[in-house]
């Protein structure tokens, strides 16, 4: 199909389009959220390390800070208690007082300065007449690769000049370090590390660092330049952690470091991703399916018509399409199904229509055939009518006529004049009546013969009528005026009726003239397609009257005709009745001024009509007549142009 | 062929032609017999000498036959082809005498075998010019073949 072309079907495209329009948004959206969702909790990790590491700050500042306080009491008490001189030092109840301080306190040494002199007990601070920093709470005794490391604090009184520094055993810290707070999981840990670098509490995990040479990690490095922050590194092991670490300016110069794997911290965001990608993958195939479901479900129903509409062009005006649906695309095949429909009733009353057509076609054959026997029948019958008047209707005017004659003679001296004159007219009405038989035959004949055509020459034709017209009244003075060489394409025996009857005519109503003319001749030729229209039209409405001897839609297409004419100097006629001329029996003469049938001028017509040609006449009373004829050029001009070439 | 009674066979229906025929010969003065039949089926009866003519020498035949063609019983034409098919008449003259001079008419009467084709005038005076004319054509200057009765 024409469709298929960049896409293999509508259902691919929808499909793809579908989905492009559901993933990729989704897509978008997910993306989004995932990173947004991995960022806040990854850096929620690193903060709480670095909460970690500020709570382990907090906690070490307090029990610094709670050491300072009670040593100052320590000494504000001690002044009662040793008898409150300043200058000599009660040195036994200085010492008894002392042991059981450092022995409440955990401490493993203490310093009594004061103006009457110093006393120490246990462990002495390394570092005597040490001047704190501002904010400074303690100090470690010596740095470096030692296990025994301990701290001190050292407190003044200003009221009573003692002065006092207590050292503590750096296990006295642990209990903030360790265990390992909660919050920095199973592989967390935080420690304090000296201003070398070096451990100075307990740390989890084996390291080969931090003891006998510092810890060379950058975060180690960052904190010891006195800065605080979480970064992702390596530990000392090497392995990757979240770093939170603490600059601690309350132990002079030392570091708080709290880690945790980032294996660990960032276990939720693998399972984030991993779950994101398994969602995505799942909901993608979903997806997937769902479009190309519904890509199905849309395009069903136009595959649907689609059939319907290849059955129909097939020619089956049945076919229905069925869509179970009930949206647009249903009511379109609803449409269908009633385009169909109609299809089909449209098909069945054309196809009745043809049945009807064909049933009338048969029955106007039928007509014809009837029609054309009845034609036949008819023409049998005229036949044989005219058969009948030319026997029997002869017949009794013979005898009347015969008889008539006998009486005349032999019973001549019987009769008077009158009888003889009305015997003579019964005589006479016979032959009258023999005459109009004898016309009537010939225009029946006329009107039925077949037509042969051939070469005619009319001029010769014209001669011979003229010569037997000569005969019958020599006396006359008759001038004929004959043109030369006409012929004409034309049954002959026909053509003869008409130059009999229109020269008969001219010769017969010249009969009063002391000198008749009667000419035949032609006017040349006339051109259908030239002024010839409307110059016929005129003609016959003078001439013709009802139609009579003119069709001009026979005419075109004949092309040339000739015009011929007879032209005689006798009585003429008013055309007024010109219309009359040519009908049967219809006489402008009585027949005591000219004999006649008022058949010729019928005969004439009928004749020319046969050839496809006009008659009309041009009179007027007592100046004359002219008879027109014409005749088509057609074959005539072909075998004119063949006997010239011989 | 014996035809020395000089007969002429008018086949003639009508009596008045009969009587007009009778008047135009008596007023050319031909004196030969004029037996008159009045139907084809009497014509052949006479030639053949067969019904109420029979007896009759078939060998006495008329010396022309004058045939109108529209007749009761047997026409003219169908006489005319009788008497052409039959070997002891097929020489005898057969002019046609009738009232049409309708161009079928005379075709057939021609091919048939007619000797001449004579349209009755209705003028009284030329019917007795064109009797004149046959009679002294057809029983005065025509020679008949005596050969063909046996």
């Amino acid at each position: 199909m024409a469709i298929r072309n960049k896409f293999s079907s509508l259902r691919t495209l929808l499909t793809v389009v579908l989905l492009a329009m559901v993933l990729l948004p989704t897509l978008a959206i997910g993306w989004v959220a995932y990173s947004v969702m991995f960022e806040t909790i990854r850096s929620e990790r690193i903060r709480d390390v670095g909460l970690v590491a500020d709570s382990k700050h907090d906690q070490l500042v307090m029990m610094l800070t709670r050491s300072n306080i009670t040593a100052e009491h320590f000494l504000s008490d001690f002044n009662v208690r040793c008898g409150g001189n300043t200058t000599k030092l009660n040195r036994l109840c200085a010492t008894g007082l002392l042991k059981s301080y450092l022995a409440a306190e955990g401490a493993i040494g203490a310093t009594l300065h004061g103006s009457g002199g110093s006393l120490t007990i246990g462990v002495a601070a390394n570092d005597n007449n040490v001047r704190f920093q501002t904010g400074q709470l303690a100090k470690f005794s010596g740095t470096g690769p030692d296990n025994n490391r301990s701290y001190f604090i050292s407190i003044t009184n200003e009221s009573t000049g003692y002065q006092m520094e207590v050292t503590y055993p750096s296990s006295a810290l642990e209990p903030v370090f360790n265990p390992p707070p909660a919050e920095l999981g199973l592989s967390g840990e935080a420690f304090l590390v000296d201003s070398a670098g070096y451990f100075v509490t307990k740390h989890r995990y084996d390291a080969t660092q931090g003891h006998k040479h510092p810890i060379s990690a950058h975060p180690m490095q960052s904190c010891l330049s006195k800065q605080s922050g979480e970064v992702l590194d390596l530990d000392y092991r090497d392995v990757k952690i979240i770093h939170g670490f603490r600059f601690i300016p309350e132990f002079g110069e030392a570091c708080i470091m709290a880690h945790i794997d980032q294996d660990e911290a960032f276990a939720p965001l693998r399972l984030l991703q991993q779950r994101t990608f398994i969602a995505m993958f799942l909901f993608g195939i979903l997806l997937v399916i769902a479009t190309v479901y519904l890509a199905r479900r849309i395009v069903k129903p136009v595959i649907k018509l689609t059939q319907v509409a290849h059955s129909i062009a097939d020619g089956n005006y049945q076919a229905q399409a069925d869509v179970e649906e009930s949206n647009e695309l249903a009511e379109l095949a609803a449409t269908f199904n009633h385009m169909t429909g109609r299809l089909h009733a449209t098909q069945q009353q054309l196809m009745q229509n043809e049945a009807a057509l064909k049933q009338l076609n048969l029955e106007l054959e039928r007509r014809v055939v009837e029609r054309t026997r009845q034609l036949e029948a008819a023409n049998e019958e005229l036949e044989s009518f005219n058969y009948s008047v030319a026997h029997d209707l002869r017949s009794p005017l013979r005898s009347i006529d015969g008889f008539s004659r006998v009486l005349s003679n032999k019973y001549h001296d019987q009769l008077d004049a009158t009888g003889k004159d009305w015997l003579e007219r019964v005589c006479r009405a016979s032959q009258r009546m023999g005459c109009l038989i004898d016309d009537l035959l010939q225009l029946s004949q006329v009107a039925r013969s077949t037509m042969m055509l051939e070469q005619v020459d009319l001029s010769k034709m014209a001669e011979n009528v003229a010569d037997d017209l000569r005969k019958i009244s020599p006396e006359r003075q008759v001038r004929f005026t004959l043109q030369q060489g006409l012929s004409v394409q034309a049954d002959p025996g026909l053509l003869r009726a008409v130059m009999d009857n229109l020269l008969g005519n001219a010769y017969k109503f010249t009969g009063r003239k002391a000198v008749a003319e009667i000419e035949f001749g032609t006017c040349g030729i006339d051109q259908d397609d030239l002024s010839g229209v409307g110059r016929v039209s005129t003609r016959h409405d003078i001439s013709m009257g009802g139609g009579v001897g003119l069709k001009p839609d026979l005419q075109s297409g004949i092309g040339e005709e000739r015009v011929f004419f007879v032209r005689d100097n006798g009585e003429g006629f008013n055309m007024e009745y010109a219309h009359k001329l040519f009908g049967a029996f219809q006489r402008l003469h009585t027949i005591g001024e000219f004999e006649g049938t008022g058949i010729g001028l019928a005969t004439v017509q009928r004749v020319i009509q046969r050839h496809n040609g006009r008659v009309w006449a041009e009179a007027a009373e007592g100046q004359g007549a002219t008879f027109y004829f014409t005749l088509p050029q057609r074959e005539r001009g072909k075998n004119e142009g063949h006997e010239g070439d011989k | 062929m014996k035809n020395s009674n000089h007969i002429i066979l008018l086949v003639e229906d009508h009596p008045d032609d009969e009587e007009l025929t009778r008047l135009a010969f008596k007023e050319c003065k031909f004196a030969n017999e004029l037996v008159v039949v009045r139907d084809g089926q009497e014509a052949l009866d006479y030639l053949f000498a067969t019904g109420k003519y029979s007896g009759r020498d078939v060998c006495d035949q008329p010396q022309v036959v004058l045939l109108d063609l529209k007749l009761p019983k047997v026409d003219g034409l169908e006489v005319l082809h009788r008497i052409r098919a039959d070997e002891r008449t097929k020489c005898l003259p057969v002019v046609i005498l009738t009232s049409s001079k309708q161009e079928q008419d005379m075709v057939a009467g021609y091919s048939l075998g007619a000797n001449s084709y004579i349209q009755k005038p209705v003028d009284f005076n030329q019917f007795i010019d064109a009797v004149r004319q046959l009679g002294l054509y057809w029983l005065v200057l025509n020679e008949t073949a005596v050969t063909c009765c046996k």
